[in-house]
């Protein structure tokens, strides 16, 4: 192993990220190539949490964009300060011209930054953060694909600006719709999958350190069986914190189907999951007699 | 581990070994282009070439781009990597040229079959000069005919019917905003522009409105029996009205097939026979179908975006109540579900097979879509 991976798994792990070789791997290549990092996987399962860790352990100013249908460039990179420049407006001496107007109040002044022209102009180098990529319609993805190939915008107004260092950019995606492949060829590809069992618990260790062990490995157990049953939402590492803090709250020691029944809730975010998992399925999902070998 | 056999080509030379790896997977049907085996050669640099699981990760996140690729790019690499034998079996396979993809079922991974006959599907499609002639009407004698009492050698006609049918369909408007329009939200933007023109006086108010956008449709046709022949002209005539829409088209009958990539390719009818050559139309399992569609495509087809078209008898040999869960997955991924059942045609005909009963209470719209006249309803239906 190139000691590179070994630095990405120790910084990430510095900044309470459990990563495996399969992230650290595609994060070492990223940085290596100045690449951005498309990552997909189920929900839950820490995507965000990759950009949010990398920010931390290379110490840069993390700038997030949350995608939605309807996204557009007046959310995303500029927009103007009506309020400012209409008093500006006002405040102008009469056949005073227009083009001087004009260029006052569309200048740097007035502008209002979104969090893309945030990242272009930022002087130091900063991660970005494009958050469920996959929620925005297909427009704005290819503008997205102009911004990432070289990282310039064009505001009419002002002209060209480019961005002075690379940030470090990190999209991610639910699945929900199928990304463009012109977009997804600028991209190293991240697929996350459920943690297993042992990388789950070392999840948990660090981000619920104070859980009794025995508890921890009876959870982690149980979760992941819980994946395989056929449920809608299956429950991501967040739910499985959820489901830790929840049996903590209550004290217990080790957990039973009665627990798990009260805490489920943590866990199942879907009321036909909820009605599918009756007494008799938790006893069955937390018997360590029934093998699990024939579920997989 | 340490590298062996076609590893240690790897180590001599990993732009070459590279180069390989992209002919074999394009082989398996993997999309690689240029751009992915540059890409993987600068990833290569950064890799320890002794370290087989490093240089595995790194290439896949070069090569791969979605999910459904992984399994076969990790199959093709590690074949590579570990046997010599099979790589000199498929590099002359490559050294014939052109790496013509294997015929495989369709659907597993998104490739196109082998072409068919082209000429047909051409011959079919072309636009007839007295197509243009007559309207489409109603009350022609073929519109109300329902489709299993249509001739063979009216199915042409049809086709030319449905090609005159193509309605000029409104579509439903996006959530993204574009300039224009007297009543939508303000356009903060042009109006400050035009502002500054009436010394900081706003007396134009622009505004914006929502942009129309297409609904992507996903059409599941049962196949078995009698319904082969109300699934032809239904994929038929949405083909034909969606000639610039998404359509996702998957046939089923005790199995499930995505026709789209073999309806660019060859048309509906030779599609249809080569389901057929596999002894397709015996039975229905329609449940087991709706949940390996779920399965396989459920996450990239379903949306709010997107409206279910299924067109069944309801009558399945399959268990309740896969079907009474797959539905209810699917009612809450898409925007709408639209059951097109044949029998309705009838008027006695009263949803009593068990399927059709778990099926509807999860159906928006439950038409028959047996006849040139109840195919016209349809974009309506839809309000697509």
């Amino acid at each position: 192993m190139r000691p590179e991976i070994q630095d990405v798994l120790d910084g990430l792990a510095g900044s309470g990220y459990v990563a495996d070789r399969v992230i650290a791997t595609t994060v070492h290549l990223a940085l290596a190539l100045e690449k951005p990092l498309l990552v997909e996987g189920a929900a839950g399962v820490g995507k965000t949490e990759i950009a949010k860790a990398l920010s931390s352990w290379l110490r840069l100013d993390l700038i997030r964009l949350q995608c939605y249908e309807g996204l557009d460039v007046y959310t995303s990179l500029y927009e103007w300060n009506y309020q400012k420049q209409l008093l500006r407006i006002r405040l102008e001496p009469e056949n005073a011209g227009i083009e001087r107007l004009e260029d006052t109040i569309y200048g740097a002044d007035y502008l209002l930054e979104r969090p893309l022209l945030r990242a272009i102009r930022s002087e130091a180098r900063i991660v970005l953060l494009i958050d469920e990529v996959d929620r925005a319609d297909e427009e704005f993805e290819a503008f997205l694909l102009e911004v990432l190939s070289d990282f310039q915008v064009t505001i009419p107004e002002m002209g060209t600006l480019t961005a002075t260092s690379r940030p470090v950019v990190v999209l991610t995606s639910n699945g929900t719709r199928e990304l463009s492949d012109a977009l997804r060829r600028r991209c190293l590809y991240l697929w996350i999958d459920y943690p297993d069992a042992d990388k789950e618990l070392a999840i948990l260790r660090r981000r619920a350190p104070t859980l009794e062990e025995p508890l921890a490995r009876d959870a982690v157990a149980f979760v992941q069986r819980l994946r395989r049953e056929r449920l809608a939402k299956p429950p991501g590492v967040a739910e499985t914190l959820d489901f830790a803090a929840a049996l903590e709250a209550m004290h217990a020691e080790a957990l039973d189907p009665g627990l798990a029944s009260d805490a489920l809730g943590a866990l199942i975010k879907d009321p036909h999951d909820m009605a599918s998992l009756s007494p008799e399925a938790l006893e069955r999902l937390l018997d360590p007699t029934v093998g699990s070998s024939d579920e997989a | 581990m340490s590298a062996s056999g076609t590893g240690d080509d790897y180590g001599a030379d990993p732009r070459r070994w590279i180069a390989g790896l992209c002919g074999e997977l394009r082989a398996e049907g993997l999309r690689c282009s240029l751009s992915e085996s540059v890409l993987a050669a600068e990833c290569a640099t950064l890799l320890d070439p002794r370290d087989a699981r490093e240089v595995w990760l790194g290439l896949r996140s070069a090569f791969c781009s979605n999910p459904r690729e992984l399994d076969l790019f990790d199959r093709c690499f590690w074949r590579r990597w570990r046997g010599a034998e099979r790589a000199v079996s498929s590099s002359s396979a490559r050294a014939a040229g052109g790496a013509p993809a294997p015929r495989r079922p369709p659907g597993r991974s998104g490739q196109p079959p082998a072409p068919g006959d082209r000429v047909a599907l051409q011959a079919a499609d072309a636009p007839t000069p007295e197509m243009f002639g007559t309207a489409w009407s109603p009350a022609h004698a073929v519109a109300r005919r329902s489709f299993d009492r249509v001739g063979e050698d009216e199915v042409r006609e049809i086709d030319r019917w449905i090609e005159r049918l193509v309605l000029r369909l409104s579509t439903r408007r996006s959530r993204r905003l574009e300039p224009g329009g007297r009543r939508g939200p303000l356009d903060l933007r042009r109006s400050a522009r035009g502002a500054v023109r009436t010394e900081g006086e706003w007396i134009r108010l622009a505004r914006r409105r929502r942009q129309r956008h297409p609904p992507r449709l996903v059409v599941l046709c049962d196949v078995s029996g009698s319904m082969e022949r109300y699934s032809r002209f239904l994929v038929r005539f949405l083909l034909a009205v969606g000639r610039a829409r998404e359509i996702q088209t998957f046939a089923f009958s005790t199995r499930l097939a995505h026709l789209t990539p073999w309806l660019a390719r060859t048309g509906i009818d030779p599609a249809l026979a080569a389901l057929r050559a596999r002894d397709w139309s015996t039975g229905t399992r329609i449940g087991e179908c709706l949940e390996t569609f779920l399965e396989r495509y459920g996450r990239t087809m379903l949306g709010r975006r997107t409206i279910v078209i299924i067109l069944s008898d309801g009558l399945d040999q399959g268990e309740v109540e896969p079907l009474e869960r797959a539905m209810r997955r699917i009612r809450r991924r898409a925007r709408k579900i639209v059951w097109l059942n044949p029998l309705l045609e009838s008027t006695r005909y009263a949803p009593e097979a068990k399927g059709m009963k778990a099926a509807l209470p999860f159906v928006d719209e439950f038409a028959s879509g047996h006849s040139l006249t109840a195919l016209a309803r349809l974009p309506a239906l839809l309000r697509i």
